[in-house]
């Protein structure tokens, strides 16, 4: 019984055992200390810095500070830390080989910060995909699409592709195709369209909105007619646009025309068969009274 | 009480709506009506197409409100509320951008007279001590526009639907917009053409004559460099062509004494 309470007490008489509860100490005084002085940084530079670089100036406080931190208690624990930082290098180069595709996102996404093809809050397409961006990584960006499903796009395959960012500029353009039918007065046509554009107050009145005559369609004469509105009010200037125009057509009677399919059965071929319904049952009902 | 008025000259104002009654007004295509309830005020409102036939009418009514004529209503609770309810025109949100009648070239050192027509805005305030804008609705929601270098670079704007005038006779009165007269002078070295001007109507202040007309103090552009941008002065007072006139609203902006503001653009057909 003596003997075990002498070991133990020389256990904790132990320097190695101070050590240790300082290192430990150290750690737990370290998260303390990153998580209050990187709030701290992210409340007192929130008027200069945008989203993005708010963000990043957050975690890369929080990081530096915990590394610090961790290199003081490994200090504390007795280590070497210029052993450690030599061996540090070997298994970068190891893992560098073994992680390629991570460290390839990870480049990407220290081209993508310098580059800002957009930032926290913007609307982005990319491939298929579009949504709002939440957050820029340095392996991902994260993103919220309009059927609220998070996506998460490798930063490799967004230098790599086509991306669109849909929210850059305060105004934008869209591209109505109209049809008509040939039988239709174009000045008209042209004169009705602008008139809509005119009294949709969402339209904006300047940029004008363009006018092209695209080409002599397979069924119609086919028109791009392009309007101007502010991002915010897009989608609803472009459903009113698409419902006026129609409202308009049907009230001045301009056709909007259906694809149409001429059948012709060739010079020496026989007519097609043509059955008149209306003059059968005129005479089917006429033979009772007769007979 | 009935009461009913056709073509007011003077449609703001204060009116007493007691509780479980309403009142009921027209200005040109806006139709809107205030509903007084038990600590509640109900706001709604209903926007007609804008014919010619609508053109300066005004109607006033009060008694019960119906409830099934208006599309837009909302509903404003609170602890207590008077039956005071002020009425009251106001500019518009944004710069107004209007054009001359016809193209006006300004040579060097010259200056020219604009009366410019800006669409008015209508505000329900509340009496009592903290009196506070509950609501406010356009008469004519006038067309968004864009006013800048580029599509790129700008500020977004209303498009005014009539043209700014030199004779003030030729500028049609009506109680859906105010008259701002605005003197252009051209201190740059060439001439300006006057193709489209924007006029910070958040920064001005409305009169009313006796008659009912409505005016905004006299505001200048002065020219300085050879770009778009001009620096802007406000009058105190109402204009001299607007006798008798007294300040109804204050401007949504306070100005400063001197600014420098993005006036003449020229128009940007580079919508390819």
């Amino acid at each position: 019984m003596s003997e075990v309470a002498s070991q133990a007490s020389s256990f904790f008489t132990d320097v190695n055992v101070y050590h240790y509860f300082r290192a430990l100490l150290l750690i737990a005084a370290g998260f303390l200390i990153a998580r209050v002085v990187s709030a701290y940084a992210f409340k007192l530079t929130a008027r200069f810095l945008d989203a993005q670089a708010h963000m990043m100036l957050r975690r890369a406080v929080y990081s530096v500070i915990l590394v610090i931190f961790f290199m003081s208690a490994l200090l504390e624990m007795g280590f070497n830390l210029s052993v450690l930082l030599g061996a540090a290098g070997v298994f970068s180069v190891a893992i560098g080989f073994a992680s390629q595709t991570s460290a390839s996102n990870l480049i990407s996404g220290l081209f993508l910060m310098a580059e800002k093809p957009f930032t926290i809050g913007d609307v982005i397409k990319v491939d298929d995909i579009v949504g709002e961006v939440l957050s820029i990584d340095m392996l991902s960006v994260k993103v919220r699409t309009y059927d609220n499903l998070y996506v998460r796009l490798p930063n490799e395959s967004l230098i790599k592709s086509k991306c669109t960012t849909i929210t850059r500029f305060p105004i934008r353009r869209q591209d109505m195709m109209v049809g008509v039918a040939y039988k239709e007065d174009i000045q008209k046509v042209k004169k009705v369209l602008f008139d809509v554009a005119e009294k949709n107050p969402l339209c904006l009145e300047e940029p004008k909105p363009v006018y092209i005559f695209l080409s002599y369609g397979d069924s119609s004469i086919n028109i791009q007619f392009s309007v101007w509105a502010t991002k915010t009010n897009f989608l609803e200037m472009k459903n009113s646009m698409y419902e006026q125009v129609k409202e308009a057509f049907d009230r001045e009677n301009i056709e909007i025309p259906f694809p149409h399919r001429t059948l012709y059965t060739g010079a020496v071929t026989t007519p097609f068969p043509v059955e008149l319904q209306e003059a059968k049952t005129n005479s089917e009902s006429a033979k009772p009274s007769s007979a | 009480m009935k009461n009913e008025n056709d073509n007011l000259a003077v449609w703001w104002g204060q009116f007493e709506i007691p509780v479980n009654s309403a009142a009921h007004w027209q200005i040109e295509s806006l139709k809107f009506a205030i509903h007084h309830l038990e600590k509640e005020w109900q706001t709604s409102y209903q926007r007609e197409n804008l014919e010619e036939s609508l053109h300066n009418k005004v109607h006033f009514s009060n008694g019960l409100i119906d409830e099934g004529a208006y599309k837009e209503a909302t509903r404003h609770v609170f602890r207590k509320s008077s039956s005071m309810l002020e009425l009251k025109p106001q500019l518009a949100d944004r710069t107004i951008v209007t054009r001359p009648s016809t193209l006006i070239v300004l040579a060097p050192g010259e200056q020219v007279t604009l009366y410019i027509s800006t669409p008015l805005w209508v505000q329900f305030e509340l009496g009592g001590k903290r009196g506070s804008v509950i609501e406010e609705f356009a008469i004519n929601r006038p067309s968004d526009t864009w006013f800048g270098t580029s599509t790129r670079v700008g500020e977004l704007c209303y498009a005014s639907q009539t043209s700014g005038r030199l004779n003030l006779e030729n500028l049609p009165v009506r109680p859906s917009r105010a008259i701002t007269p605005l003197n252009v002078i051209n201190h740059g070295e060439d001439k300006l053409l006057l193709e489209r001007i924007a006029l910070p109507v958040p920064l001005l202040s409305l009169f009313a004559t006796p008659e009912g007309i409505l005016w905004t103090q006299p505001a200048t552009l002065i020219r300085e460099d050879d770009g778009g941008l001009a620096e802007l002065k406000l009058g105190k007072e109402a204009p001299k062509e607007a006798e008798g006139a007294v300040r109804i609203n204050k401007p949504r902006k306070q100005p400063e004494k001197s600014m420098l503001v993005r006036a003449f653009s020229s128009i940007f057909d580079k919508g390819l």
